[in-house]
């Protein structure tokens, strides 16, 4: 059968979906996009800053603890913990104002986790999507990688490279989240990067990771590439693109 | 750390790419570029034509019959709102009309020219905004978005990492005409 693509309204953006379901049916494999669906709704549901009597704003306001909150919420902060550390600081949920904020890490997150119900109900290659942040596993046909391109930060219309994908794809750019980002460490707009790509295993860790590369620029490359499995390009100022050496460019284009 | 030289190979693949822009007709108007002032009232999703992907309230699946796509003819009429669809291996041909998509800063709807299993133009039919600060991103966005889906095919990429959330909507309405037509990304 022919591959299934489904689009789904959700934590504020649209997440897509692209399936094939190999040797599972039709119906298995829709049933298991709808899962995938109802993971994507409850993260939102747990984790938005929009709605007022989300888990989360309520954690903010300091009407509960995260033991009052749903499991998920200290699973995330944790995580948020790790990234921090391993991010030497630049992605730091906690020196937000208004409240811990981990949304530069749920939407990966959640989009893993909407991936690893697709792999369990044992579809044989599947990418999702969400609003830029990108997680693939199997192939698109035998033997090629899925193939991923990255936005340009000047110019949306083009890609400014194409990556393999095995894994994770998160980017982050000043075109999505304004000009000024803050340094987390002195609470300043750094102006450092203009776009910055993390590539790896996980969607949680590197969508995190981006966002907070996008603030070190050039400087956090390093952080990136201490953790196995994980490469990262940045796009500076100048609009000229700088990568780890294990980044997995395919080509430049577009 | 990875320099220079990637700037170097960014300059011969544009070239490539667009040497093969040229060979394709390419119809470059876009009435949708500055939010056009028809208006969806109600509900935040409608369809204009038919078939698949406007059942569900908050989603669109529908399948994609495996099509090659090959080669670069340029024959191929189009018919709005035909459906060439199926199991044949032929390439897919014609124009079809997506669902209209909420992006969030209004509503999007595009239409896709498919010639010879190419994807030969995308316009968006349908572009509004409620405010003027949607109306300016969403001015700024569809040329972008268009230069996206045309220069991708080029690429054979099956994902964008960075999009705009407006991109999601005009790729969720494009989808949707695309599977119209039988065609396979």
């Amino acid at each position: 059968m022919g591959d299934l693509r489904h689009t789904e309204e959700v934590m504020g953006t649209v997440v897509s979906f692209a399936v094939h379901p190999g040797t599972l049916d039709e119906l298995a494999a829709r049933r298991a996009i709808r899962r995938a669906c109802a993971t994507l709704h409850r993260a939102d549901t747990v984790f938005s800053t929009w709605k007022h009597e989300s888990p989360l704003s309520r954690l903010r306001r300091g009407e509960i603890t995260v033991g009052d909150a749903p499991a998920e919420v200290g699973e995330v902060l944790q995580s948020c913990s790790y990234a921090r550390e391993v991010s030497g600081g630049w992605f730091d949920p906690w020196a937000m104002p208004g409240g811990v904020d981990p949304t530069g890490l749920v939407k990966g997150w959640a989009a893993q986790r909407a991936l690893a119900d697709l792999e369990s109900a044992g579809v044989e290659a599947a990418m999702v999507n969400a609003g830029g942040d990108v997680i693939v596993s199997g192939e698109p046909e035998p033997g090629r990688p899925w193939r991923v391109g990255i936005r340009h930060p000047f110019d949306g219309s083009r890609c400014i490279c194409v990556i393999t994908a095995t894994g994770a794809v998160a980017t982050s750019g000043t075109y999505e989240r304004g000009p000024h980002v803050l340094d987390p460490h002195t609470g300043r707009p750094t102006g450092a990067a203009v776009s910055a790509t993390v590539v790896g295993p996980d969607l949680a860790l590197a969508d995190a990771l981006a966002t907070g590369l996008l603030a070190a620029g050039e400087a956090g490359l390093a952080n990136v590439a201490r953790l196995p499995g994980y490469s990262a390009m940045v796009v500076g100022g100048d609009g000229n693109p700088i990568t780890t050496d294990d980044f997995p460019l395919d080509v430049f284009a577009v | 750390m990875r320099r220079a030289p990637l700037v170097l190979s960014a300059t011969a693949v544009g070239m490539v790419v667009l040497l093969s822009f040229r060979t394709h007709p390419l119809s470059l108007s876009i009435p949708g570029a500055t939010a056009a002032p028809s208006r969806t009232s109600g509900s935040t999703r409608s369809s204009s034509s038919n078939t698949t992907g406007s059942n569900a309230p908050s989603g669109s699946t529908a399948t994609v019959p495996s099509t090659t796509v090959t080669g670069s003819s340029t024959s191929g009429t189009s018919t709005s709102g035909t459906s060439t669809s199926g199991t044949s291996s032929t390439s897919a041909s014609g124009t079809a009309t997506g669902v209209a998509e909420n992006t969030g800063y209004g509503i999007i709807q595009v239409r896709v020219t498919v010639s010879a299993g190419r994807i030969t133009d995308v316009t968006a039919v349908q572009v509004t905004a409620p405010d003027i600060h949607s109306q300016e991103i969403n001015a700024q966005a569809v040329p972008m978005l268009r230069g996206q889906v045309l220069s991708a095919q080029s690429a054979q990429i099956d994902g964008v990492s960075g999009a705009t959330y407006t991109s999601q909507g005009y790729d969720a309405s494009l989808q949707s005409a695309l599977d119209k037509l039988g065609y396979k990304k």
